[in-house]
């Protein structure tokens, strides 16, 4: 069958009739399957619901109805992300059997842009984790080289895309869960400003930092992906009303900020390369160069930790074996609640709830918790200043390249610390997304773009002239 | 350092029944990444209000109607063990 990759293409095949909805998703079905006997990249597959929804547009396209936005295209949804009828794990084992009762907002969106969901990925549990290897269902290996981890925690959407068995990902960003495992697998990631998209039927872990956004193979997909996908919902008292179109236009020339914190210590040299490349192909297209100081960088990881884990010990409570999920029981509603916590949490998770228990207990809450939030409130003055001179600001997505498995799974801070980079995103709620931008020793490297909240249209037009000098 | 008793006592505020060789994986794995926090020390954050959230909203409210649950049966029979339309679970006040 030929290449249905892109969402253009699928909607001129479907309109040409070229091919059916049924015969792309059967196509994607067992392209899925082989996917996962390589690389684990599904937890699930959703051959019934792929059918079902792909002979429903065929049924739309027989009748000339018009076809929506994402009409036929194959999709594959992080398994952090409820899909009605379907099963959820969010890589734990404590949702092992847990079906979805609804369907998130952004899925619904999606489906109701006519896009055929074929499975839900592989994910760092509860999406805690920068290497897929947290996963209950084994680590997933990235399609670049399949050695290596295809980064986290929407590993499994990183790779379903870059395999090229989804045209698209849904995957969900705490702390650059989006964009580092786009940039490791070759991919673009779109994190979206905080409000941008209804995390309504989004697992939590951190609310305050979680965002949902699209994985794709080009900007545009994920541009088309992001204007679907946006808005206010009534069932997220934190979704904005968003209308690209109303926030701003394009400048020009681009005015881009490069902070020196960016490009110090920790940044492996072949990554640095790769990155000063980019942004020299971009001053080539005209774009200005400028350098903004971003001071508070040093401390914007511990920061995060603090207030991840601290938002994690209070939302995971909710697992308590009485609702829903693992359950195992003892003698009294005590030892049940820890019985069930202890065994149906994995290592990762356990190790993050007693980090933000810790720090949100007496005697350690100012000088942890508060201070981290203040810290907040600077990386995000930070950012307000540097944004006075500038358009957008760009610079590494990961210090390092794509790592082996196993490599850093002993070393929970080594691996807190590949988030250097993409953490101040998420602290201030600002649009980030990560663009393929070259090889460092021969593996995929992105490279991060961040722009003022509700900008996304920036990054999109950036994006697009790198992606387009490059190919 | 962090204690193997402060572990413990972390471990029964979250509700987490830990091994022997949980609690002293996290008690050296805890201690090396809190001392990387130690970094929070150094900044200066006079006068700086604490940052909750990045979006200012302020309470968000909708009206106080009452809504159907199209899908209360489905919630349900997600739980582990109910009794009718109640979930069980074990008693949380002791009997004297």
């Amino acid at each position: 069958m030929t290449n249905f990759f892109g969402i253009t293409r699928v909607r001129e095949g479907l309109l040409t009739k070229e091919f059916s909805a049924r015969e792309i998703a059967s196509e994607a079905l067992r392209k899925a399957g082989e996917s996962n006997a390589k690389y684990n990249s599904y937890i699930s597959i959703s051959e019934e619901l792929a059918l079902s929804l792909a002979d429903a547009l065929d049924e739309k396209i027989k009748k000339g109805e018009h076809l929506p936005a994402l009409a036929g295209v194959p999709v594959s949804i992080k398994d952090a992300l409820l899909v009605k009828g379907e099963r959820c794990t969010a890589g734990s084992l404590m949702l092992e059997d847990y079906t979805a009762p609804y369907d998130a907002t952004a899925v619904a969106k999606i489906k109701e842009a006519g896009a055929v969901i074929i499975g839900k990925t592989n994910m760092d549990e509860f999406a805690m984790g920068g290497s897929n290897e947290n996963s209950a269902y084994g680590p997933v290996k990235n399609p670049r080289s399949p050695e290596r981890v295809p980064g986290g925690s929407s590993g499994g959407s990183a790779a379903s895309v870059a395999d090229e068995s989804a045209v698209f990902s849904l995957g969900s960003d705490t702390g650059g869960s989006i964009r580092q495992p786009a940039s490791f697998c070759g991919v673009t990631g779109l994190k979206p400003t905080y409000g941008a998209v209804s995390r309504h039927g989004l697992i939590a872990m951190a609310s305050s930092l979680d965002q949902i956004g699209p994985l794709a193979r080009t900007v545009e997909d994920a541009e088309a992906v992001f204007r679907v996908i946006s808005g206010k919902d009534e069932h997220d008292a934190t979704s904005m009303e968003y209308n690209p179109e109303e926030n701003g236009q394009e400048l020009k020339p681009l005015r881009i900020g490069v902070p020196k914190e960016y490009f110090g210590e920790g940044l492996a040299s072949a990554v640095k390369k790769v990155i000063e490349q980019a942004l020299e192909r971009l001053a080539k297209s005209g774009a200005v160069l400028l350098e903004v100081e971003l001071p508070s960088t040093a401390y914007a990881l511990a920061a995060y930790y603090m207030i991840n884990t601290s938002e994690i010990s209070s939302n995971l409570s909710r697992y308590d074996g009485a609702r829903y999920g693992y359950s195992a029981q003892g003698q009294d509603l005590f030892s049940s609640y820890a019985a069930t916590r202890g065994k149906g949490f994995g290592n990762e998770v356990k190790r993050r709830i007693i980090l933000g228990t810790y720090a949100l207990s007496a005697g350690y809450y100012d000088a942890y918790y508060v201070k981290a939030q203040k810290i907040r409130s600077l990386i995000k003055r930070d950012f307000d200043r540097a944004f006075e001179k500038v358009d957008i600001i760009a610079g590494p997505v990961s210090p390092v390249v794509p790592f082996k498995i196993g490599e850093k799974v002993s070393d929970p801070l080594a691996m807190y610390l590949v988030d250097m980079y993409t953490v101040p995103a998420n602290l201030a709620g600002l649009p980030a997304i990560s663009v393929p931008a070259g090889t460092a020793e021969g593996l995929p490297a992105g490279l991060h773009m961040i722009a003022p909240a509700f900008r996304e249209n920036l990054l999109f037009a950036a994006g697009k002239i790198l992606q387009n000098m490059q190919y | 350092m962090i204690t193997r008793e402060e572990v413990q006592h972390i471990a029964k505020l979250a509700r987490l029944q830990l091994t022997d060789q949980e609690i002293m994986a996290y008690q050296k794995e805890l201690s090396i990444v809190l001392e990387y926090f130690d970094i929070l020390k150094e900044a200066r954050v006079e006068g700086v209000v604490p940052m909750t959230h990045s979006v200012d909203l302020a309470g968000v409210t909708r009206d106080d109607t009452a809504k159907e649950c199209e899908n209360a049966d489905e919630l349900l029979k997600a739980a582990p063990s109910t009794s009718g339309r109640f979930l069980r679970a074990h008693s949380a006040i002791q009997r004297l």
